[in-house]
This record gives structure tokens, sequence and C-alpha cells, in this order.
């Protein structure tokens, strides 16, 4: 095992207590296809429409291959659409709980198994975009050896859920999933953030630890500081409880239904906890305020999205973060000593403030062009001098941008958080690039 | 509170698309967010955003000023009554401060948002806060006696060509206030240079002559001690330290100068590097020059360079204007490194034009963007590709 230290980044805490709260069950659940990137979802039932667990729900134009199930057993209540006929939710209302099933796999037979037999099980069972290859982060071909797999036992946000929690009981499945890496792919990669802790038996195989601040464990950040050659680019990842489902589905022919998700923030007047709910479960099923004045975020508060209007865990964002919204404008806010603001910059007095800090879901001013201030460059993650990228990318100069790194960027979100000009740095960055993307393929 | 949002609120409708007042939005907008700073709606990622804006940014430089304008308005003033032999106390001289000082700030600060309201509008822009602080520090580095029209014309140069024809704050190359001040130094050189600008002598009597230290050195001969030649102008270490002698309103204290820089490298809106390079740059140019030229100015110590002249403000206060200076860490060592060299390098051999800074920061200024393109290109080429 090696230690990995990665400076740079920055660490907004919530601290979520690794207590698992006892399981919640659901009445109904929705789908949410916008909130995985890229796919063209194109849908596969209508309104009433009787669904079993693992009934495909839709499936992704580019490539018809690929479905997304149904987590839950009942009928389609209703499809929201929203602007430009983006589906916005699929709700499903729980009713007669009957599973789709698929074939199954003993745990032994797994390593005997073809790799196209196995690809072709996860792909049926609607969880290969679970997979994700770098540097876009789309799913990946199904046809391609990746040089490594990483898998990352953390969440993509700091807030998700921790490895000691919904490891716990699941080591047997974590290991298959394992077996099944070593099929996809000749190397193995199990990464965890260094203050975590993992049950033992999993502990041991863990081939890197990462310390530092956010996003110092996302694959990507992870990959730019150990990569040695240009090819290992192209690896794919995996999350710890995104595998134990894989394995869970191969070795019981059965879509597996529930996932261990958090729920935290500024606002939560409940315990930040952990919670195993169905995937696709709303979030008032979880917290018993009210939070309609709050904004929600899921996925993580620095690189996750506003899902105020549809509240339910997702197939990719494992928590939830209550915020408050943007408050009154502030009389004479910019002389203001500031005791307890949120900020990284030592004009406020709050950086001898270590205890509480506001937290708030605003911008905090407004924007104006670049100062060359090089705060952006201080904080990114993976070195980039991200105003001179945003600038490559505003003047269009593709090759340019590359160069720059802007392939590396790994979306964090951490520039734009510590802009003084409040320019969408990480915003337009992660649009050029798959922008660039959607160009190659 | 309320009284003043609900006037804001009230007042609205006459500033926006249909008002009255339509083309004068940028104006109520920024007086609006003067009073109030605004929140801003969140529309992407990341959810959280720092407290820090321009103006908070801008506001922490003229706090590091406030020390050396109150000082430079006592100084100015106890200066110009100690020549025409009035009230020296420490009202009086403040008060003949404030009737000299306010004039040139009220007309920096007033014909510069002028020119700032005027692009804006023409731009359809918001006014940006960068001028809070150029209509500050422009009247820090003019002599006391400048007319009220000149610095009016200075200061429209240095918004106008200095900022606004390359696209206003943020996209400028040269720091507006010194090229203000470039300007009319090379506009009105009598009254911007010489002996005679230095105190503040009203219009109807004789200017007071008196010789600022720079100019004592520049009519020195090799053999002249020069140390002693200040001690007997009254400019001995400690004057020259503490700055009460007569020179630009704001510039004369170095003690100042430095707490203000050591305001900026704590809250780390002023580049560490680029002044300690310039303090570097200058003290060791300084010394290798008095080690192997024989001038006037080889007898010039270096703590005597970096108290002398507009050195100490010119790199706490306008070399750290990171627009104009580079953004890379590297670059800014350099960048300090060489205003320093070069202020010394003006100063020694070109003893016509004793005031190196200025020149050396607008010289850099241009440089900046090279450095940056030279040490990014570095850099970057080391990553490694991702394609
Ligand atoms: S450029 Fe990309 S990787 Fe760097 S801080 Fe911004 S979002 Fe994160
Ligand atoms: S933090 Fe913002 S203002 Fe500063 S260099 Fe980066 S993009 Fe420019």
């Amino acid at each position: 095992m090696k230690n990995i230290n990665i400076k740079k980044g920055y660490t907004q805490v919530f601290d979520v207590e690794s207590r698992l709260e006892k399981a919640i069950s659901s009445k109904e659940v929705a789908l949410t296809p916008s909130r995985i990137p890229f796919i063209k979802p194109k849908l596969l039932v209508k309104k009433g429409d009787l669904l079993k667990i693992g009934s495909p729900v839709f499936f992704d134009k580019r490539n018809p291959e690929i479905k997304f199930l149904s987590p839950a057993g009942g009928v389609v209540k209703n499809i929201v659409f929203g602007e430009r006929r983006v589906i916005k939710k699929i709700l499903i209302v729980i009713e007669k709980e009957e599973y789709e099933q698929f074939e199954s796999i003993n745990h032994d037979k797994i390593s005997k198994t073809d790799r196209a037999d196995l690809v072709k099980h996860i792909i049926n069972g609607g969880l290969w975009p679970l997979f994700r290859e770098l540097p876009y982060r789309d799913y990946p071909n199904k046809d391609k050896i990746p040089p490594q797999i990483i898998v990352n036992l953390n969440s993509p946000e700091p807030e998700g859920p921790s490895p000691s929690v919904y490891l716990e009981n699941e080591e047997n499945n974590f290991f298959a999933g394992l077996e099944i890496l070593n099929k996809l792919s000749d190397k193995t990669f199990i990464i965890s953030d260094a203050s975590d802790e993992v049950p033992d038996q999993i502990d041991k195989l863990i081939t890197h630890k990462v310390a530092g601040n956010y996003p110092a464990n996302d694959p990507g950040t992870f990959l730019y500081h150990i990569k040695k050659n240009i090819p290992e680019n192209s690896s794919w990842y995996i999350f710890g409880q995104d595998l134990i489902m894989i394995a869970k589905l191969v070795l019981s022919g059965k879509y597996p239904t529930d996932k261990v998700v958090t729920v935290s923030g500024s606002m939560n007047k409940d315990d930040n906890l952990h919670y195993r709910v169905r995937v696709g479960a709303p979030l008032n099923d979880l917290v018993k305020h009210t939070y309609d004045d709050f904004k929600i975020i899921q996925g993580g508060v620095f690189r996750g999205y506003d899902t105020s209007d549809t509240p339910y865990s997702g197939y990719f964002e494992n928590s939830f973060n209550l915020l408050k919204k943007e408050g009154e404008d502030a009389l004479f806010g910019f002389v203001m000593p500031g005791f307890k603001k949120n900020t990284v910059s030592k004009t406020f007095f709050s950086f001898l403030n270590t205890g509480t800090r506001e937290i708030e879901c605003s911008l905090n001013g407004e924007e104006r062009a670049c100062v060359n201030c090089g705060t952006c460059s201080k904080f990114c993650p993976v070195d980039m001098f991200p105003n001179i990228t945003y600038k490559a990318v505003y003047a269009d100069e593709v090759e340019e941008a590359i160069f720059s790194g802007l392939l590396d960027c790994v979306e964090c979100g951490v520039c734009s958080f510590v802009c003084p000009s409040k320019i969408e740095l990480a915003k337009d960055l992660k649009n050029a690039k798959s922008e660039y993307y959607k160009e190659q393929v | 509170m309320k009284f003043m949002r609900d006037l804001f609120k009230s007042n609205e409708k006459f500033f926006t698309k249909g008002g009255m007042f339509e083309k004068l939005h940028p104006l109520f907008d920024a007086t609006k967010t003067f009073f109030f700073l605004p929140k801003g709606k969140i529309r992407s990622f990341p959810f959280l955003r720092d407290s820090i804006e321009l103006k908070r940014f801008m506001s922490i430089v003229i706090l590091s000023l406030i020390p050396l304008l109150i000082f430079g308005i006592y100084n100015t003033g106890y200066q110009a009554n100690l020549a025409s032999d009035s009230d020296i106390s420490l009202q009086g001289a403040f008060f003949k401060g404030l009737t000299i000082t306010l004039p040139l700030i009220i007309v920096s600060y007033s014909v510069g948002f002028t020119w700032e309201i005027i692009f804006s509008v023409i731009r359809k822009h918001k006014i940006s806060e960068g001028f809070l602080v150029t209509g500050l520090l422009y009247p820090l580095i003019l002599p006391p006696s400048i007319s009220l029209i000149q610095a009016a014309v200075g200061i429209s140069f240095g918004v106008i060509i200095g900022k606004e024809i390359f696209g206003g704050t943020g996209r400028n190359i040269l720091n507006p206030a010194l090229t203000a001040r470039a300007f009319l130094f090379f506009a009105y050189p009598s009254s911007m240079s010489g002996d005679s600008v230095w105190i503040f002598s009203g219009s109807n009597v004789d200017a007071i002559t008196s010789a600022t230290p720079l100019s004592i050195v520049a009519n020195a001969t090799i053999s002249d001690n020069i140390s002693m030649i200040f001690n007997q102008a009254g400019l001995s270490l400690k004057t020259l330290f503490f700055g009460s002698y007569p020179g630009c309103i704001g510039e004369t204290s170095a003690f100042l100068c430095f707490i203000g820089g050591l305001i900026l490298i704590i809250t780390g809106i002023g580049s560490f590097r680029t002044i300690i390079g310039g303090i570097i740059g200058l003290l060791t140019t300084s010394f290798l020059v008095s080690y192997f030229f024989k001038v006037p100015f080889a007898n010039v110590t270096p703590i005597q360079h970096l108290l002398i002249g507009g050195f100490a403000f010119g790199i706490v206060f306008m070399a750290t204007d990171p627009v104009s200076s580079p953004g890379m860490n590297i670059s800014r060592w350099i960048y300090g490194f060489l205003i320093g060299f070069l202020t010394v390098v003006i100063r020694v051999f070109n003893p016509a034009y004793p005031e190196g800074v200025m020149l050396a920061i607008l010289f850099m200024n241009i440089f900046a963007p090279l450095l940056d393109y030279v040490e990014t290109r570095i850099k970057l080429g080391k990553r490694m590709p991702n394609v």
C-alpha cells in the first residue's frame, strides 16, 4: 500500500456520523435521467405501465444496448418533462414487488466466465454505466480493455457515504466485485481516503491511501498524481458501493435496489446520518422536517446538482445536502470584519475562527473580469492554471486549451469557489470538455 | 437600513428597462451595490462560493492606504505651514493638509468615476471596482502644488488610455494611476518635478523650494558625502523612514508603506513575491552600483535607496496591482526584482530623471504578460499530455 499526499484543493466539511439509520422503505421512487451525464434517454415506458424490479425504463439513444432499469415494482404514475422535453422524472408507485430474473453466476464461477459474457450480463442488468472512463467520465465502450480500473472506496463527494458504513456485512460481495474487475482489466487499484476507516479484510487490499483536501480522492486527481504514461489517461473507475451493486446483480441475477446515502448540510435539523434507501427514494422519506425553502444539492456541494425540484436519490448521487438559500444583500458588506464568513482568503477575520462559519448557497458578489490574482491556480488539485485554460476556451482555441490541461480537469469546482471575480471557471471548463468529447465520437 | 433598502427598491424602476434613466443603470447599480453587497444566485456547480469578491479585495488595499493618507494629509499641511511660518500644531497642520489634499481626492474620484460611468453606459457593463483603488492611489503620488485642472487631465488620461481603451479593469496592461502620473510628468514637467513643487504654496505666493533626497544626490559630486548632505538638509535616516519631509502627498513615509505592505501580504491581496523580490532587487543592485561605479549615486547606501523617492510606495501599492503584474509565482519574483533593479539603474544612470520607480514599474507592466507567458509555457510543457 502506498500513501499519496495531495496538497491543493479545499475541503468544506459537513461531518456525517458513521452510523446507519434503520432501513427506510419508500412508497414511491423516481428516476431522474437528466442527472446521468452524456446519455440521450429515450423512454421505454408510458404512464400506467406495470413494472417489475429490473424492467427497463429508458435506454440511451447513442447506444441502445445500454438500458436503465426500474429499482421498484409498481406502476408508472407520471412522467414529468422539463424544458426542451428533458425527462425530469419518472415516478413509480411501488405496488407488487416482483423481480425480473437475470442469469446468475456463482462466486467461484466468476473467474471461469468469459469476459464478454460477464460484460453482457452487467449490461443487461442495467449497471454497466456505473463504470466510467476518464478523462471524459462517460461509460466505457464494452469491448475496450482499460489500462486499469480504479476502485474508489469513498464517494465523489466529501460528505458521501463512508466505506465503514456501506461495506459492513458486504465484504463477500465486494470480493466478488473484485473478481469481476479482474476479468475486465489486468490491473486494479483500490484507493481510499487516508482518514476513513475500512473493515480489516478490505483494508489489506487497498493499494493507495490518499490524504489531502477535496478532491484528493477523486479518481481523476489520483490518476493525475500517479500516472506514468499516456495510455493510462483512459483508465476506468468505479465507486466501491457501485461495485457491490454489480456484484449483487451478478451473484443473484436480481437487480439490486438499495444503496446507502447520506443527508447533511448546514440546514439539516436532524442528525447528519447514513440511510439505506431504495434507489430513487425521495428525500422526504429521510428527513422529518420541511425543506421547501432550502437548496437541496445532490452529489456534493462542489460538483453536484441543484435538485431542489427533484430531490430523489439518484443513479450516481449518494448524498443530499440541505443548504440555506442566498439571504438579503448585506449593508456595507465589503467592510464588515466577517468573523463567520466562509472563505479561503484572509481578508475576513474568519481565518482566526475555527468554529462554525455561515454556509449559504450564494454567489457572494457579482461576476467581473479576471484580475489575474492567481488564486484559482493555487487551489487546483491537478496543477492547472484555470484562468489560462478558461481564456483559451473562451477564445475557441481548442488546441491551446488542451495543451494547458483541459482534459486533466476533474470538474471539482474548487476554482469557481475561490475566484474573487466569480467567474464560472469550472462550469465552462466542464462544458468545453464535454463539447470536445462529443466532437471526438 | 430598511429605509435605505426601500429607497433603492422604489427608485429602481426609473433605471431599469423602459425607465426614465434606463441608460444610467450602471450608475444606479454601482451605488446600490456600494451600500448593499449583492448576494447573487448560484446558477451552476459549485453550490458554495467564497465570500470574497472584488469590492472586498479592493477595500483591503484602501484600508492599507488609510494610514498613509492620514499621515500624508498631516505632512503636506505641516510642510506648507512650516515654510510659510503658520500654525504647525497638529490640528493646524492637519487642517491645512485637508484643504490641499481633499480637493485633489475629490477631483480624482469624481473625474475618474465620470469616465467609468461613461464607459460603462456605452459598453452596458457594470461599473467595476478597480477605480476605487486607482482613485485614491493617484492623489497620493501627486506633488501637493499640482493644480486641480492638471490633476483632472492626468486622471482622465490614466483612466482612458491606461485602462478603458484596453477594455476596462482586468484587461489593462498598465497601472492606470501610474499611467496618469507618467502622463502628467511628460505633459507638465515643471509642475511635476524640480525643487519647487513639493511644498504647497497657494497661488499668490512665490513657490517655496525644497530639494528632495533624489535631487540632492543628482546635484552632488562624486566626492560628496551623501549622508552628511542629507543630514544637513534635515533628512536623517529616521526622517526618511518616518517620512516627515516634503514630497509627494502620500509617498514620503517608508514606514507606513511597509505597514501597508504587511497588511497586503498577510491578507494575500498583494503578492509578497513581488514586494520582497523588489526590495531584494533594489538592495542588491544598489550595493553593486556602490562597488563598481564612480557616480554620485554610488555614495547612496542601499538602505537610503530603499527609503528615498517613491520606491517603497511603488513596490507595495503599484507593483502589486494584480491586473498589471504577472500572475505566476516565479514571474512575480522576477518582475519584482527587475523593478528594483531598474529603479536603481534609472536613478544612477539618468540623473536628469531621478525618480526611477514609476518608469520601472510601467516598463515591467509591459513585460508582465511575457513573463507569465514564458512561465506558463515551461510549466505546461512539463504536463503529461492527456489525449
Ligand atoms: S480547473 Fe478543474 S480540476 Fe482545477 S480546480 Fe477547476 S474544476 Fe477543479
Ligand atoms: S481566481 Fe478568478 S480572478 Fe483570480 S486568476 Fe483565477 S479566474 Fe482570475
